[in-house]
């Protein structure tokens, strides 16, 4: 049972979850013994590469993960007071898009294309208010005018947008019932560079007026320094260091972390080439022994093949999942 | 940093792709299946005149209608001819139209989709147009319209079955090309100046494969069944030679009294059909594996 | 979107003429010689010869192509029977109601039963319901349609003489008929409709409805089934081809007075000119029923009326 004390502290928290894929006979281990806390009206970023189970963790926490072929392994997930992964589907419907409300990556594909746009926004309003069909168009109305789309287009089919557009139809649906929680998974990556300033703008905006929460995930730094407070960096479905913002950038200390900031091109420097991280990310199915990133880390000794490594705090509630973290800082900077 | 690892990984896993799909089909019992069985139909085949007891001409009036027996599996028909003997080199006919059909139709095919759908303009406006219009008559009447124009007969009738195939294998073709064309890794190939056939060749066919065979594969077991509708109606291949739809026209007349003249080659039909049938889905969920998932 | 019609129906006409060209080229190459069928055996090769001329037989392709274009759309003539000596397309225009009434009925089973069991299928997907709905459809598409008819014959009216076995009348003799058409059909709809719905169901925008809080049962029926329907349009008017195609075969085994029975009938006697007239006529009702396929996609699809309308009013998209 939760006690006092989380309820005051936390408002979102997750705990130890593990999500498993099963496809034929294989097991892959998407999001491994992952925890943290979300502060209410606070942005909590998820960074890392693609396919490193960051999505997972979002689909989890609304439970929209596909049964059959995921798994929640174990792990709890504490919103608001309730622990979600223990509710019905019924109670946990009300909550989805209602309380907590999710964005997703690609908006080309994310609007149901035989259906107006109004209507789409509307049916959501109607499934967690009591109003009536045209109390929701015009609250569908409403939310476009916010997002910044004139409000007569709700009677238009998304092909008739842009895909920046598109997006913004996406996030007026997803604010429509003013959640608590916003869930956004990449939602600026498949948009045109100059269009996702807007869009990161908007959500930003958006955000600060009603005070909602927010998990981005992304794999830009540049969103990260833009729109997050706390930061998770996520590797092989493990969190491999966690801290806020200010202290991910000016001290980054896991080798991964390190090596995220090392491949950025310096705008200053007249680089002649680029310094990617050495190697691909891990098969899923088949981590590798001990740390997830020792093939790949500069740093690994030995011991890195055989032990996990637990989450280390180095002070200020500034973790980091290494066990080398000191002969890294000795040696300074990555070469 | 995704797009990067992304196409490194889909080199080093290409090797493997093929073993990837070969035992994906392995692990689908009724694939297997359906391929066990047309390989056994196609041995029947090549080896009907020894596996025969009788000769599928051999005529003895006094089994006139003979009904099944150890001496007769499936009894006689109305000559007396032995119809499990007329049946297995009847297997001749059916397999040997349907593959040399489907492989002339999707030969074809495959040349003018590809031609088509790499050089576009107005060939292929005009080429598809033409498509439309042979589309526009429903593929069993036109292999009956061109059967009835060149008559009965083994070439005859590969000739009006495989017309009525061509069109979808090259919007097939067309289509994959058109999906690919536009990508750019045709685009750097061409800069780094790839001759045009050598650019069809090395990358877009290699692509399309996939749909095609599948396609293949169900087209054959289409063209057994229009193959054994024409033989029925009295085109097609006609008796003496044994084929199995015009064994059960010769059938009907007597069905009320002695069906089993018809209910063995009807048999015989359903089974080809169903074994390219379920190799064709085991090709293409092996092939396609997010739709089984 | 009346453009779009319209632009179709003009379609139309190149398509109509190209059958008629198409058909025309197909008996222009038949070997043998329609003037010695139409007198017999016995006659004379001057006879012969001076009914070729009279025919027009002796003139090149294109002038005969021309006259045969003529005669088949402003004289509405599609020939003269060899063997009875009487205008083919009175023969098909009389038997043309009971080679209608065996395939709209057919299509009606097909779209009936065949899209409930592909909707079952798919949303029980890997399940017994599935499992047995597939197996079952992949019987249907393997059964030869006219040795299916056999069958039931041998069931139904031979062992327990509950079916008249051929002839036409009222209901019960259409029974059979239609049954052993449709299977194929009503096989090919499931399957169709398992596929498309499972392409469906993995789209983006169902993630996104369930993530909105809607139920299953209201993903399925607002935004999943009608997604999935639209390509099946398209399946069930190919699948008309089929029911013509299957009709012309079944309706032998049935003695069925229809055009298929006609030309099943005049291919034994060589007499082309109804076989070929009667190909011309289904494949014209055809391309009507495609016509009216893509017409009712315009409808329904709002992508499609975009096309055209976007195009019209220039560029309605903002970026």
């Amino acid at each position: 049972m939760q006690t006092t004390k989380q309820k005051e502290t936390s408002f979102l928290s997750v705990k130890n979850l593990s999500v498993e894929y099963t496809s034929d006979d294989e097991v892959i281990h998407a999001v491994n013994h992952v925890s943290f806390d979300l502060q209410k009206g606070k942005t909590f970023g998820l960074v890392g590469e693609t396919g490193a189970g960051k999505t997972t963790i979002a689909k989890a926490i609304l439970r929209i993960l596909p049964q059959p072929p995921a798994r929640i392994k174990s792990g709890e997930i504490f919103f608001e007071g309730e622990e979600l992964l223990g509710l019905t589907e019924e109670k946990m419907r009300k909550i989805r898009g209602n309380r907590i409300s999710m964005i997703f990556q690609d908006p080309m594909t994310a609007l149901n294309p035989i259906m107006r746009v109004g209507t789409q926004i509307a049916e959501a309003v109607r499934l967690h208010e009591n109003c009536s069909r045209v109390q929701s168009v015009e609250k569908a109305i409403e939310m476009l005018e916010m997002v910044g789309i004139p409000g007569e287009r709700q009677r238009e089919f998304p092909h008739q947008f842009s895909g920046g557009m598109k997006q913004r139809v996406v996030i007026a649906m997803a604010l429509a019932c003013n959640p608590h929680l916003l869930l956004a998974d990449e939602p600026t990556t498949a948009l045109d560079v100059t269009i996702q300033a807007q869009v990161l703008d908007m959500i930003n905006e958006l955000k600060r007026k009603n005070n909602t929460s927010m998990i981005m995930i992304t794999h830009d730094l540049g969103v990260v320094a833009q729109a997050c407070d706390d930061v998770a960096v996520v590797y092989a479905g493990e969190i491999v260091e966690l801290g806020t913002k200010e202290q991910i950038f000016t001290a980054p200390s896991h080798p991964y972390t390190l090596g995220l900031f090392g491949s950025l091109p310096d705008i200053h420097s007249d680089s002649q080439r680029l310094y990617p991280i050495e190697g691909l990310p891990p098969d899923p199915s088949n981590l590798p022994q001990g740390c997830s990133f020792h093939p790949r880390c500069p740093y690994a000794t030995r011991a890195c093949s055989d032990r996990q490594a637990a989450l280390a705090d180095l002070g200020d509630r500034h973790l980091c999942r290494c066990i080398n973290l000191e002969q890294i800082q000795k040696g300074g900077k990555k070469p | 940093m995704g797009n990067q690892t992304k196409t490194v990984e889909e080199r080093t896993r290409k090797e493997s792709n093929f073993r990837q799909i070969l035992h994906r089909l392995q692990k689908n019992k009724i694939a297997m299946t359906g391929l066990f069985t047309i390989i056994i139909l196609i041995v029947v085949a090549i080896f009907a005149p020894i596996l025969m007891p009788y000769d599928y001409t051999e005529m003895d009036m006094s089994n006139m209608y003979a009904k099944p027996s150890l001496s007769h599996f499936f009894g006689c028909d109305d000559l007396g001819r032995d119809i499990f003997s007329r049946l297995l080199y009847g297997a001749r006919a059916s397999l040997s139209m349907g593959i040399i059909a489907t492989l002339l139709s999707t030969a074809i095919g495959v040349v003018i989709g590809s031609a088509v759908g790499y050089y576009g303009g107005w060939i292929d406006n005009v080429v598809m147009r033409v498509l439309d219009i042979v589309q526009a008559i429903p593929g069993m009447l036109l292999a009956i319209a061109i059967s009835a124009a060149l008559g009965s007969g083994f070439f005859n009738t590969i000739m009006a079955l495989s017309i009525g195939g061509i069109p979808m294998t090259v919007r097939l073709l067309r289509g994959s090309i058109l999906s690919i064309r536009n990508q750019e890794y045709i685009e750097a190939a061409e800069k780094i100046n790839c001759s045009k056939p050598r650019v069809i060749l090395k990358h877009i066919l290699p692509n399309s494969i996939a749909p095609l065979i599948v396609s293949v594969t169900m087209g054959i077991g289409n063209t057994i069944l229009t193959a054994a509708s024409l033989s029925y109606i009295g085109l097609g291949i006609q008796p003496p030679m044994p084929e199995w739809g015009a064994m059960l026209s010769a059938g009907k007349t007597v069905i009320t009294r002695y069906p089993h003249l018809c209910v063995f080659p009807g048999l015989c039909i359903m089974i080809v059909v169903l074994a390219f049938n379920m190799l064709g889905d085991g090709l293409r969920d092996a092939l396609d594996p997010k739709l089984k998932n | 979107m009346g453009r779009y019609i319209i632009k179709r129906l003009l379609w139309m006409i190149p398509v109509v003429l190209g059958i008629a060209v198409l058909i025309f080229t197909i008996m222009y190459i038949c070997p043998g010689d329609p003037a010695a069928s139409i007198l017999g055996i016995g006659a004379t090769q001057v006879e012969i010869a001076a009914k070729r001329s009279e025919l027009g037989l002796d003139q090149p392709y294109i002038v005969q192509l021309l006259k045969y274009l003529k005669q088949v759309f402003i004289d509405f003539d599609l020939g003269t029977s060899y063997f009875y000596g009487t205008p083919v397309i009175d023969g098909i225009f009389s038997r043309m109601k009971y080679t209608l009434i065996i395939t709209f009925t057919c299509m009606g089973l097909q779209i009936l039963i065949g899209t409930p069991l592909g909707i079952i299928a798919a949303t029980h997907r890997n399940g017994i319901a599935d499992r047995l709905c597939m197996l079952v459809a992949l019987i249907g598409v393997s059964v030869p349609g006219f040795w299916l008819a056999l069958m039931l014959v041998v069931l139904f009216s031979v062992n327990l003489g509950w079916l008249p076995a051929y002839g036409v009348g009222g209901i019960q003799y259409f029974i059979m008929p239609c049954i052993a058409n449709c299977l194929a059909g009503i096989a090919t709809q499931a399957r169709q409709t398992r596929s498309s719905m499972l392409e469906v169901i993995r789209s983006d925008y169902i993630t996104t409805a369930r993530a909105k809080g809607m139920s299953e049962r209201d993903i399925l029926f607002k935004h999943a089934l009608p997604n999935a329907l639209i390509p099946i349009i398209t399946i069930v008017g190919n699948g008309m081809g089929m029911m013509l195609g299957g009709a012309v075969v079944i309706e032998n085994v049935f003695s069925i007075p229809g055009i298929g029975s006609y030309m099943t009938g005049a291919i034994n006697s060589r007499d082309y000119p109804i076989v070929m007239g009667g190909v011309l006529v289904l494949g014209l009702l055809f391309s009507l029923i495609m016509l009216l396929v893509d017409i009712i996609y315009a409808f329904v699809d709002p992508r499609i009326k975009a096309r055209y309308e976007g195009k019209r009013k220039g560029a309605k998209r903002h970026g």
